[in-house]
């Protein structure tokens, strides 16, 4: 009996491995990689700015100037300094090239919190520092808004990770695309559910919820102010490892710069 | 102990159910590549298990929520083993 058992046990985890392998969603190489080619590198400029310069929160703003012309996207990472998921996929995308356009990144926006791994820095949470009719609630808060208005972005992509999931966990909001009315939202959170959610974690799809533009966080000024489009993409650390989340938020920067013309998939 | 009480404990049955809800979703725990559609039974049971505990008690961890996940498989294993074997006469 002890043996028969043995050999379920041990049957379980091999198949379990086997399939896991043969049944992983496809992924979208061809996109990551027309957003790391260089394609007509010569002719893109490269520009980094520190911004805050000379105060604690002292932080770097990459820029990088397509050939062509097309809209202008901002990259958020770090806004809240353990959400990591978002600082090392913000990094990724200073390496990125767009075909057209002008991509701009902030992996650490509150560089004080990035670098003690804490959510917030000593002056609070900064996604709560944009209050509607006001100003910018810290300095932090303020020398960030001063670099936005500077670049003027028409999509502001902010970057999170949430502890669970938004419909299952009441009080969390991972895996869940935050967008403004104008945006592709609906058509992001789509794709990320066909390339890289399995349809064996049902519960792990990403949903497409509508923001207001009437709430303090950052991408929320930007819809109010700037009449940018605005995306907060949240990812989760419930059940999905480090390199699976920077995965989930790798495409959706990409699928969302491609969904803006910034990216041209299918030339390459 | 009651041979029948001990059967339903540890029948082939019961312990291929446990293995079945709990061992696709721990290898996947460790790494979601390995997670695979056999872990679909317990990662229902596991998810859904934490939605509840959230929606009860919003402020513990939901990794806690392993430990009654592992005792809610063995019972429901249990009961899979005991039908079995009463279907079996
Ligand atoms: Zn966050």
């Amino acid at each position: 009996m002890r043996r028969r058992q043995m050999l379920i046990a041990s049957g379980t985890v091999v198949a379990a491995t086997a399939t896991g392998v043969m049944s992983q969603p496809s992924g979208d190489n061809a996109l990551l990689t027309v957003a790391r080619e260089p394609g007509s590198a010569t002719e893109s400029s490269t520009a980094t700015e520190t911004i805050l310069s000379g105060t604690v929160h002292e932080t770097t703003v990459f820029e990088r100037d397509a050939p062509r012309d097309g809209p202008t996207a901002m990259i958020f990472g770090g806004v809240h300094g353990d959400e990591r998921t978002g600082i090392e996929v913000a990094r990724d995308t200073t390496e990125w090239y767009p075909d057209a356009g002008t991509l701009v990144v902030v992996p650490e926006t509150n560089r004080i919190a990035v670098d003690e791994n804490t959510r917030e820095g000593p002056e609070g949470d900064l996604n709560r520092h944009f209050p509607a009719g006001k100003e910018p609630v810290s300095d932090l808060a303020r020398g960030i808004w001063d670099a936005v208005e500077r670049y003027d972005p028409d999509v502001v992509l902010d970057l999170h990770r949430s502890l669970g999931i938004a419909g299952v966990h009441q009080q969390y909001v991972g895996q869940a695309v935050y967008h403004s009315s104008d945006s592709y939202g609906d058509e992001l959170a789509s794709y990320l559910n066909d390339v890289a959610v399995p349809w064996y974690m049902p519960l792990h799809r990403i949903s497409a919820r509508r923001t207001h533009s009437g709430g303090p966080l950052l991408f929320q000024k930007a819809i109010r102010d700037l009449d940018a489009t605005g995306y907060l993409f949240e990812t989760t650390d419930f059940m999905l490892d480090r390199d699976t989340r920077n995965e989930h938020t790798r495409l959706a920067a990409a699928k969302t710069l491609a969904l803006h013309g910034l990216l041209e998939v299918g030339n390459n | 102990m009651n041979e029948s009480i001990r059967r339903a404990l540890a029948s082939p049955i019961t312990i291929a159910t446990y293995g079945v809800l709990v061992v696709p979703l721990a290898i996947g725990w460790f790494e979601t590549a390995l997670l695979t559609p056999l872990a679909l039974p317990g990662y229902l049971i596991y998810v859904l298990g934490t939605a509840i505990g959230n929606a009860i008690s919003p402020g513990l961890k939901l990794k806690f929520y392993w430990i009654p996940f592992l005792v809610g498989c063995y019972a429901i294993a249990v009961v899979v083993g005991t039908i079995y074997d009463v279907l079996r006469g």
